[in-house]
């Protein structure tokens, strides 16, 4: 059957580097890689109920960008009852490429830019199969308050999701169509040659 | 009780320009300006429970800064029980402040998405300094936490029917529920603001007791 769009939920944090490595993950795929194919979505307007922003998560299956341990990408799904098609785990990606996240919050130092772009070859690979793959399946999914998890870092995310890493760092969900990881050597090249690394923006050392 | 920090709380967002100014400036504030006395609010972290995120925002006013209409900075706040002591609504104070952020980047601190957070960065500190200024008469009740799921997925634009303003400048709001700012207090906030900028509903009443304009039903 395959599906008209991905959704893309980076993990939306703000006070550690990595999310700002989520966050550009998130931009090279939608910008870059996949345009007008993939729709970003950012965690808080799910949960106030910006009216788009509610259609994209249930219209079409979710990639979730967790960027560190406390998995807030996962949680805030599962706190509007929404199920992530797939998911990716920074810190497992990191320790996989060996790209490091670096230190600089308003946008990521080089090792970070890269770990960026390692993050978005993995999700666009599950979106193009999803895309693409007349075998995938996915039934629209409807939002509803689920908030055992809310305000409670003692709630088990990966238990409720039901996860299972299917390659380091890319993780399926418990209840929805599994997804093929098959490894693409032009999106590589496109990510090293056409997707520029900055050292300084603009006063803002990289 | 007197004010020692400030918690930033960026709106969240990352499809419009106006959410990677609310980051940038949060970056600026915390990092520059008002090192040492600026916590980051990481909505998400709040969501999940995460300790020190929930706490930051009971026990220091927190600065809201919404990206665009919607306001998930103010609402996500007022979800959980909390009104911020300001909010920044940046599309207003874009226009009002002469920046036009139709060219921004939403991907790159760069241009005047870099130019517009530092400006909303430098009002942020002005308005801390006068909190926590030794001898400020300002003071802040922590708020209690409340669970309330059951008004999620309401959104309104600037919140519209759920919380009241009191606009102190165009793009800069107080609930009316919070105290006035000491720059309200003194008579030295922003201008009387008597245009009405995007969905705003200016009520033309005086607010209680500071400078701003009491909005009834929106920011």
């Amino acid at each position: 059957m395959a599906v008209e769009k991905v959704t893309v939920f980076p993990c939306g944090g703000i006070g550690d580097p990595v999310s700002s490595v989520t966050r550009l993950a998130g931009y090279i795929l939608a910008d870059d890689l996949l345009p007008g194919r993939v729709e970003l979505v950012s965690i808080p307007s799910v949960i106030t109920g910006v009216p788009d922003s509610l259609e994209l998560v249930q219209a079409y299956p979710v990639i979730a960008l967790d960027g560190c341990g406390h998995r807030c990408g996962s949680n805030a799904l599962n706190l509007v009852g929404i199920k992530p098609a797939a998911r990716l785990f920074t810190p497992r990606v990191r320790s996989e490429t060996k790209n490091a996240i670096g230190r600089r919050r308003p946008f990521p130092e080089v090792s970070g830019q890269r770990l960026a772009k390692d993050l978005a070859e993995r999700a666009a690979v599950i979106a193009r199969h999803m895309l693409e793959d007349v075998e995938y399946t996915f039934e629209r999914q409807a939002i509803s308050p689920s908030p055992d998890g809310l305000h409670d870092e003692s709630f088990d995310i990966e238990e409720a999701l039901g996860y299972e890493e299917m390659e380091a760092g890319c993780f399926h969900c418990s209840g929805m169509c599994a997804f093929k990881l098959e490894k693409d050597p032009e999106l590589r090249r496109r990510l090293e040659e056409e997707i520029k690394e900055y050292e300084e923006l603009e006063g803002f050392e990289c | 009780m007197a004010v020692r920090r400030i918690c930033m709380h960026a709106c969240g967002g990352i499809t419009k320009v106006g959410a990677t100014v609310a980051r940038l400036a949060t970056y600026v504030v915390a990092e520059e300006l008002v090192p040492e006395k600026t916590l980051i609010s990481c909505a998400p972290a709040f969501l999940r429970g995460v300790e020190e995120d929930v706490l930051m925002v009971v026990k220091s006013p927190s600065i809201a800064l919404d990206g665009c209409e919607w306001s998930c900075g103010t609402n996500l706040l007022f979800l959980a029980g909390i009104a911020p002591a300001v909010r920044f609504l940046l599309p207003e104070y874009a226009e009002a402040q002469g920046y036009d952020l139709s060219g921004g980047s939403r991907r790159y601190p760069s241009g005047v998405t870099k130019d517009f957070s530092r400006r909303v960065a430098e009002r942020v500190a002005g308005i801390a300094a006068g909190m926590m200024e030794s001898g400020s008469p300002y003071r802040f009740e922590r708020p209690e936490l409340k669970k309330q799921p059951e008004k999620w997925f309401r959104s309104a634009p600037n919140m519209e029917g759920v919380m009241e303003f009191v606009r102190i400048e165009p793009g800069v709001y107080r609930p009316a529920t919070m105290p006035p700012l000491p720059e309200e207090s003194a008579g030295t906030a922003g201008d009387p603001a008597p245009a009405v900028q995007g969905s705003a509903r200016v009520a033309g009443e005086v607010g209680d007791g500071g400078a701003g304009e009491e909005v009834t039903d929106g920011g």
